[in-house]
């Protein structure tokens, strides 16, 4: 080996699956990505259901603390009682205070209860100490008093004026009901509601919707993830049968080919070495017309064998049609039949030109049919004229194939459709819309009708 | 002299269904000293007719012909005319057409490509009762002698078709038992008629109940 070229040579891999099992199918992932979607759908149906339920769960909440604050002003705190407090009766805030001390802390979540004047001042709040002091009135408790409506909120319990409920937990639910006074205006009343009806609502839809979720969400997913197996094993078995079609029918196209080839050319070739072999004696003999006529058969013969050659290039590649012209691949067809000593003739209307202005598909679609149509005489009619007719309509093709067979007896069983041969040319037409028809009586011939929709 | 040119001359009928071959052969083999082409006739039924009325030496027989194929008329021009000298010539290399024709009597097995000099001296030498072998048709026969055939090679499917073909169910049936399509089903029956030698149904279920138990399995 030449050291010198060591150094400069590059080097490549092109495959290196040397030590790798394997396996007749590579490994499937398409379950596993489908188990794991259903389940990561599943998680994100579930986990946006939390959290929507958690928002429900608070705003329902907060509504229920609403109306039963509203429902405490009105039972506690009638419009005289407003009026009292407005005016710092004692005997009115000693009576409010006996009801809050007594009914609502304790046995109920409410855990402070303050009446706000509207000028800002504490005029009641079971934390006796509060009362009588003043704070700014915060952006809820003027929209309360302005628009007559009570407000809630979750607060953080930041303001100053809550400093005194800190101790319940660093978050309450705040109610703010306006009330009016007897004699005009209104008080504020404020209830601080322990969050834990939050949390429960919370805790009860969360536990509802799990148990949805468990069930329901489970069940559709595993319905859907059934299904989707269902059809992936039913897309596989689909894909395999359409394969070992393909393998079967190609393998019987390859036989017929060679068959054709072996038929045709070879034989043709194989006839052709004798005619010369037979001119060359002609020749040493001096029988130079002799050698002339064969010469002249032996050339015939070679132009034969490539029309049968061109056949086969077309059946191996289609698209050579394009290249050799509708008319001449048409006409290559036929050649099996001639050699065979049947009589073939070819009319294509209204000009052998159709393939100019005609889609490339339709020409070789056509070319196929000429080809089944004429294979099928070969395999059955025995005939000894086949007329090929190709005519191209408006909106149609028609490819017309008569034989002088021995024709078909489709009233004998076993005569269906598969078994006159004709089956692929069936789903050619199917596929464009168009139809097969046959014309057919045992020693009467065929005669068989291909109509393609353009 | 007459006497002696006749009994030197060797009358052939040529028989093949390809027009161009028997053209050739016609042109070669006339062209031969003491070889004289009686008739060049494309049918295995002509070639009867023929033989009845002109009782050649030896017969040119083709073996791929439609209608009553090869073998069927070498057997029948054997019956009918038993003194025949038959030289197979035909592109067939298959053993099975090979071993059969030589049971059945054939004088002579030539592939059609033999050249013109040795197809001449092989006309000859089956007129005078020998038996010219093409010397790769000889091979073969050495290498399996007493008519073993090489085994038929199936693929797994084509041999559980062939199966259910020999219990003797319809396409369709079939089908539904290998879970595959009709249409698949015959295009396996279409190539495995080609690959055991038979050209229809029946033949194929007789043939499977014959020998399928001594096939060879791929894969």
């Amino acid at each position: 080996m030449p050291q010198v070229a060591q150094s400069s040579r590059s080097h490549l891999v092109l495959a290196d699956a040397r030590g790798t099992r394997l396996s007749r199918y590579q490994r499937d992932w398409t379950t596993w990505r489908l188990v794991v979607g259903s389940l990561l759908a599943l998680c994100l149906m579930v986990g946006f259901g939390l959290v929507v339920g958690a928002r429900l769960a608070e705003r329902q909440a907060l509504v229920d603390a609403r109306r039963f604050t509203e429902m405490l002003a009105d039972t506690f705190v009638d419009p005289e009682m407003a009026r009292k407090l407005l005016e710092h009766d004692q005997a009115a805030r000693n009576q409010l205070d006996v009801v809050v001390r007594d009914h609502l802390v304790g046995n109920t979540e409410v855990l402070r209860i303050k009446v706000w004047s509207p000028a800002g001042e504490v005029l009641y709040s079971n934390d006796l100490t509060e009362v009588g002091r003043f704070y700014p009135l915060s952006d809820h408790k003027r929209t309360a008093l302005t628009s007559n409506t009570a407000v809630e909120e979750v607060s953080d319990l930041s303001d100053s004026e809550s400093r005194s409920e800190r101790p319940f937990g660093s978050q309450l639910i705040e109610v703010y009901d306006p009330v009016p006074s007897q004699g005009g205006g209104r008080i504020l009343f404020e209830a601080y509601l322990s969050y834990d009806r939050v949390i429960q609502q919370r805790e009860a839809v969360l536990s509802t919707l799990v148990g949805l979720a468990l069930v329901g969400f489970v069940a559709l997913a595993a319905v859907q993830l059934a299904i989707g197996l269902m059809n992936m094993r039913w897309l596989r078995r689909r894909q395999r049968h359409v394969d070992e079609h393909g393998r079967a029918s190609a393998e019987r196209d390859r036989r017929l080919l060679a068959r054709n080839l072996h038929d045709g050319p070879v034989q043709d070739l194989v006839g052709t070495a004798y005619v010369v072999e037979g001119a060359r004696s002609a020749m040493r003999e001096g029988n130079v017309t002799r050698a002339d006529d064969l010469l002249s058969a032996a050339s015939a013969s070679l132009r034969e064998s490539v029309q049968g050659l061109r056949a086969g290039i077309v059946e191996l590649h289609p698209r050579s049609i394009h290249q050799v012209g509708f008319a001449q691949a048409v006409d290559d067809l036929a050649q099996p039949l001639r050699t065979r000593g049947v009589a073939v003739s070819v009319e294509i209307l209204p000009s052998p030109e159709l393939d100019r202005d005609l889609d490339a598909e339709m020409v070789e679609v056509a070319h196929l049919c000429v080809k089944e149509l004429l294979r099928n005489v070969i395999r059955h009619a025995e005939a000894s004229h086949v007329d090929v007719r190709i005519e191209r309509g408006e909106e149609s093709l028609t490819i017309l194939v008569h034989d002088d067979g021995r024709g078909m007896d489709t009233t004998a069983p076993g005569s269906e459709q598969g078994h006159l041969g004709l089956e692929a040319l069936a789903d050619i037409a199917t596929g464009h819309r168009g139809a097969v028809e046959v014309w057919t009586a045992p020693g009467a011939g065929t005669e068989v009708r291909v109509e393609l929709a353009l | 002299m007459t006497t002696t040119q006749s009994e030197a001359s060797t009358r052939v009928l040529l028989v093949d269904d390809h027009p161009t071959v028997l053209l050739g052969l016609r042109s070669l083999l006339s062209a031969a000293a003491n070889v004289d082409v009686i008739d060049a006739v494309t049918s295995g039924d002509e070639c009867l007719r023929v033989l009845q009325q002109h009782a050649p030496d030896v017969v040119v027989l083709d073996l791929g012909m439609p209608g009553p194929g090869g073998l069927e008329t070498l057997r029948l021009i054997l019956e009918a005319a038993p003194r025949t000298a038959v030289l197979v010539l035909t592109a067939s290399t298959d053993v099975r057409d090979v071993t059969e024709a030589i049971a059945l009597g054939a004088s002579g097995y030539l592939l059609k490509d033999t050249d013109a000099d040795h197809l001449v001296a092989a006309v000859r030498a089956a007129s005078r009762g020998e038996a010219p072998l093409d010397p790769r048709i000889a091979r073969y026969l050495i290498r399996s002698p007493e008519s073993a055939p090489p085994k038929v090679v199936l693929t797994r499917r084509e041999h559980d078709v062939m199966m259910l073909l020999r219990e003797g169910l319809s396409n369709r049936l079939i089908a539904e038992r290998l879970g595959i399509q009709e249409k698949t089903v015959k295009a396996y029956l279409s190539n495995l008629y080609a690959n055991i030698g038979v050209s229809e149904r029946t033949s194929a279920a007789i043939w499977a109940s014959q020998n399928l138990d001594d096939v060879v399995v791929r894969r």
